[in-house]
């Protein structure tokens, strides 16, 4: 006899298949997420290098004096920050980058050459940096640098 | 009763291994889906699983690749061909790398058991083959 408010055996067993689908889906749905979370990362990064060399490249073909802003690819906040590198013995643009906890490194070929290095950093108060191309009167090559102010 | 527990013991192990077969592929085509994404933006992100993906980009930089098409056989081991596509030269351990990726970060999440050199997945050993197609 079914009374009102009665589970019967086989609505259980069903109900448990039903949750092992499900928990399978939770699952699964956890991982894509983190996943996203490290691609959009990755993306504005990805996004920031690009610029940061079309920067450079357009900043040194300008000539001495020339100076251009670059902002932060993201909202910085807390102990996240961006450490950018103009690196003269490789001649590449490399960013290192501390989001969320985790560190991101970024690798770029740059354009032009880089006669000295200079290194900013962009944190929660400073969120912009300048690329400044400078004259070296002595050696007569133009410094393509990177700077807190033009 | 005895109706109800032999359809649940005929549906039981059907179910089971359609369920553990659709996981395991969900699990593998989202893991090889981010490493190609991954591997095209270039970025490192410097924690455990994704050191064999970046030992790649250090040496060669990004590499513009996708997902085309995989598939899944279960007989004494569970088996999985992943197929990608580029349209550019890539790197010879491409390939390894990124089955060593999908592997280590699919222990890390223990859905695999095992060892990074012969996992397996619900007991039976798990074979992952990654192949790169240039068209």
């Amino acid at each position: 006899m079914v009374k009102k408010g009665q589970l019967t055996i086989d609505f259980l067993f069903a109900f448990t298949l039903v949750i092992l689908t499900v928990l399978n889906l939770i699952y699964l749905s956890g991982m894509n997420y983190s996943h996203s979370q490290t691609l959009d990362v990755s993306a504005r990064l990805s996004a920031f290098a690009t610029d940061l060399q079309n920067t450079v490249a357009r900043v040194y073909s300008s000539g001495n004096g020339y100076s251009a802003i670059v902002f932060a690819p993201l909202n910085l906040s807390g102990s996240d920050r961006i450490v950018v590198v103009l690196d003269n013995v490789t001649n590449r643009i490399v960013i290192s980058a501390v989001i969320g906890g985790s560190n991101y490194t970024v690798i770029r070929k740059s354009p032009v050459p880089l006669y000295v290095r200079s290194e900013e950093t962009l944190n929660a108060t400073k969120k912009s940096l300048w690329v400044v191309a400078r004259l070296n009167p002595l050696e007569g090559q133009l410094y393509v640098e990177v700077k807190p102010t033009p | 009763m005895a109706i109800i527990l032999i359809g649940v013991v005929l549906i039981m192990p059907y179910y089971g291994s359609q369920n553990s077969a659709m996981s395991i592929t969900s699990y593998v085509r989202s893991d090889v889906q981010f490493a190609c994404s991954y591997l095209s933006a270039g970025v490192m992100k410097n924690e455990t699983p994704y050191s064999y993906l970046n030992s790649i980009l250090s040496a060669y930089g990004p590499v513009d690749i996708v997902f085309q098409n995989m598939s899944y056989s279960s007989g004494s081991n569970v088996s999985i061909s992943v197929k990608l596509v580029s349209s550019n030269w890539v790197p010879p351990q491409l390939e390894r790398e990124i089955r060593n990726f999908v592997v280590s970060d699919l222990l890390s999440r223990r859905i695999l058991g095992g060892s990074l050199t012969s996992p397996t997945y619900n007991g039976k050993p798990f074979v992952l083959n990654v192949s790169v197609v240039i068209e």
